[in-house]
């Protein structure tokens, strides 16, 4: 017997590797469903965005491929991010433990997550928050699978904006733990202002043109559904986390780490239950019965943007609101400034014809009356009113095409 | 023990053979062919594999039998040859014939796809025009509107810069590729990043699409796979597939399900970018299909994005 097994040493390990093979082909390409059922979200251990820079970014470039996370508040002197950035490393052990097991009760884990639990006041909430979003568990699960398949790798797992495809693209993946979407249409107050559902439902299937938010028109309603549900699910935990620990890092916290998670969330839960019923609702569109009428709506658009409101007139829109003086050149020559995420962002380019929230007139509209979240375009909805806004849209629909600015006599100031 | 391996590898071919024979019947084989060029190009296929496979078969069966009849046997002393010039000659010869032979037939049916005169013109009132433009990762594709397109019925003219003048009406649509049966199509084709490549497997059709290039690419669809329904959840109408059961959001019938995929590593997610192609019965049908995304995209009033088609 040894002696055939000398002789033919090759002959039965090349046979031994065959069921190694035969293993590997047939597991390969499998669909391993979800999360595995022990994973838990971990407590965050990257740094907080505390304050905003007011200064712009010192140089006219963004953070180099492969930098961020490493590098927020990238080419900041080191005092001055050190100001705007908090450590959770500095928090005291018994407090982390505290929220990381007070966070897995409320939430759950990625493979079973749940929006339920906290004091009587906040469970009362959620019930509401699950039924107007479809927080249920059932759906969160099936978002749970689908966002593991499609988003992770770019958001990451706790919805940090931190996954591996994260550094080499820029924009960079949105971190939903601010609670801050930057494409809304609630009419809530900034700072409060969550999205209505339809708003994550609308990046997701159309994308947002200009980053790497690819659009995923070709999954069902249904699982686009879950997968805003499973989004929320992610914001509502995460900005609980930061609040929390936001607090406590300033010293701030001056009750314990289960009533001021309790407190926040209540907070946040309400704001996002408001921002579901706070759809901004524009005027009619005019119609324009001839085409000097159009014309004039046009070049209305075209003196607000360029021109600055005279200071202390009070008549700031009939002059101008002067957007030009941040998208210098029309956004050809604008300045790189920092968000409120700790990256590095700039005005739009208007000349482009690319929107990131979206290119319908409605889209322009809400951009335009509340801002963008989490960046410097400041919302215009409380200077001017609907008819000022359409005649902005206006403009920049045709600001992009040379026949049409000829036609509708509209100059770019330098390289028409 | 040698007679072994001639047995292992004899067995293993002869199992893959079987595969292939049975793969036509098990729904493995090629995709259902629609467009109007695809058989041209389907022939080629068979003819081709008709030869290598008969070659294959013809070598894989020599050497199977040699190794089995001349394995090593201790006792038995090998034999050396030295060689046969006239098979040599053959050997060579015939597959070199042949390789010329498959290179003068297929030159037909490429210039039908890939050569510019071949290729529906702009200017050609009956073309219908699209810009598709490739990025990591997603397909967003460039329609003219109705208006547009009416305006290039009365002036040749106009329809020629489309590809290069975009308007501000023209529909922007992301992964979806919409026509109508016997229109010949064509696409301008650009990437805004990395090389993709522009693959409908059921219009055997391929084109890299190259960064700072604009590549013509045209094709025309002989029958159509989506109709209007009524969305039963939403309770509008919407297009969509004749395979595809929008009440249970099951796939009843895959050969009528077309896709669109991106053929050239493209990052991270090349394997999902991925797109559907919808045939419309006749050219009414699309422009009721444009009409309402002309509606979608025009919207003044706040209402969440509707998808026109598909799921």
């Amino acid at each position: 017997m040894i002696a055939c097994w000398r002789r033919n040493k090759g002959t039965w390990t090349a046979l031994a590797m065959l069921p190694a093979l035969g293993a590997l082909l047939l597991f390969s390409g499998c669909d391993f469903d979800g999360y595995p059922q022990d994973l838990a979200y971990p407590l965050r251990t990257d740094d907080l965005v505390v304050g905003r820079a007011d200064k712009d970014v010192p140089v006219q470039a963004y953070d180099r491929p492969g930098e961020f996370p490493k590098v927020l508040f990238a080419y900041l002197p080191e005092e001055d991010r050190a100001k705007l950035l908090a450590d959770p490393a500095k928090l005291k052990p018994e407090q982390g433990q505290q929220l990381d097991a007070l966070l897995k009760n409320i939430f759950g884990s990625p493979a079973s997550p749940k929006v339920d639990g906290g004091n009587a006041d906040v469970r009362e909430l959620l019930v509401k928050l699950r039924s107007s979003l479809r927080l249920d568990e059932k759906t969160l699960a099936q978002g749970s699978m689908l966002y593991r398949q499609q988003c992770l790798h770019c958001h990451g797992l706790t919805g940090d904006g931190r996954g591996a495809t994260a550094p080499w693209v820029n924009p960079h993946p949105r971190d939903y733990r601010e609670g801050r979407f930057k494409f809304t249409s609630s009419g809530q107050q900034e700072g409060t202002r969550k999205p209505r559902k339809e708003d994550l439902v609308r990046t997701i299937r159309e994308g947002i043109n200009g980053s790497s938010m690819p659009a995923f028109r070709l999954l069902p309603d249904d699982d686009i559904d879950a997968l805003a549900s499973y989004v929320i699910h992610l914001s509502l935990r995460g900005e609980t986390e930061f609040l929390v620990m936001q607090a406590a890092l300033k010293d701030e916290l001056d009750t314990t780490i289960e009533q001021g998670v309790n407190e926040y969330l209540a907070n946040i839960g309400g704001s996002w239950e408001t921002a579901q019923h706070s759809l901004i609702q524009p005027d009619a569109f005019p119609e324009y019965k001839t085409d000097a009428e159009r014309t004039q709506s046009v070049q209305r658009g075209w003196k607000l943007f360029t021109q600055q409101g005279s200071a202390g007139q009070g008549a700031a829109a009939q002059a101008g609101i002067g957007c030009i003086g941040c998208h210098i050149d029309f956004g050809r020559r604008a300045a790189y400034k920092y968000d409120y995420w700790g990256t590095i962002v700039r005005p739009a380019d208007v000349t482009t014809g690319v929107y990131r929230g979206g290119r319908r007139p409605i889209d322009l509209f809400w951009r335009i009356h509340s801002g963008i979240n989490g960046t410097g375009m400041t919302a215009f909805g409380g200077t001017l009113q609907s008819k000022d806004i359409w005649d902005l849209v206006n403009f920049l629909q045709v600001l992009p095409y040379p026949q049409m600015r000829e036609k509708y006599g509209i100059q770019l100031e330098a390289g028409n | 023990m040698q007679k072994f391996w001639g047995l292992l590898f004899g067995g293993t071919m002869a199992g893959a053979l079987l595969l292939f024979i049975v793969s036509p019947f098990v729904g493995w084989w090629l995709p259902k062919n629609v467009a109007t060029f695809g058989a041209g190009i389907d022939n080629l296929f068979y003819v081709i594999l008709a030869i290598t496979g008969f070659f294959f078969i013809l070598t894989e069966a020599i050497l199977v039998y040699n190794m089995f009849r001349f394995a090593a046997k201790p006792g038995r002393k090998a034999s050396y040859t030295h060689g046969n010039h006239t098979l040599e000659i053959v050997w060579t010869l015939v597959p070199g014939v042949i390789l010329l032979v498959l290179a003068i037939v297929q030159i037909k049916v490429w210039a039908e796809v890939k050569f510019q005169k071949s290729m529906p013109q702009p200017n050609d009132p009956t073309t219908q025009q699209m810009e598709v433009l490739a990025r990591q990762w997603e397909w967003r594709v460039r329609y003219p509107n109705r208006e547009r397109m009416a305006s290039w019925e009365n002036n040749e003219n106009l329809a020629r810069d489309f590809g290069q003048n975009p308007h501000v009406d023209d529909l922007h649509i992301t992964n979806e590729i919409h026509v109508w049966t016997g229109v010949r199509v064509l696409v301008h084709l650009k990437t805004q990043d990395v090389i993709h490549s522009f693959f409908l497997p059921n219009l055997r059709l391929k084109q890299d699409a190259l960064p700072g290039k604009t590549i013509p690419v045209w094709f025309a669809v002989t029958e159509s796979n989506v109709e209007p329904q009524i969305d039963p959840k939403t309770h509008e109408r919407r297009w969509f597939e004749s395979g595809y059961d929008p009440a249970t959001g099951k796939t009843t019938d895959a050969s009528k399900i077309w896709e669109l995929a991106c053929a050239e590593f493209c990052g991270t997610r090349h394997s999902m970018m991925r797109g559907k192609l919808y045939v419309h019965k006749d050219k009414a049908d699309f422009l009721e299909w444009l009409k309402q995304a002309e509606a979608e995209q025009d919207r003044h009033h706040p209402q969440a994005p509707v998808q026109v088609a598909g799921r």
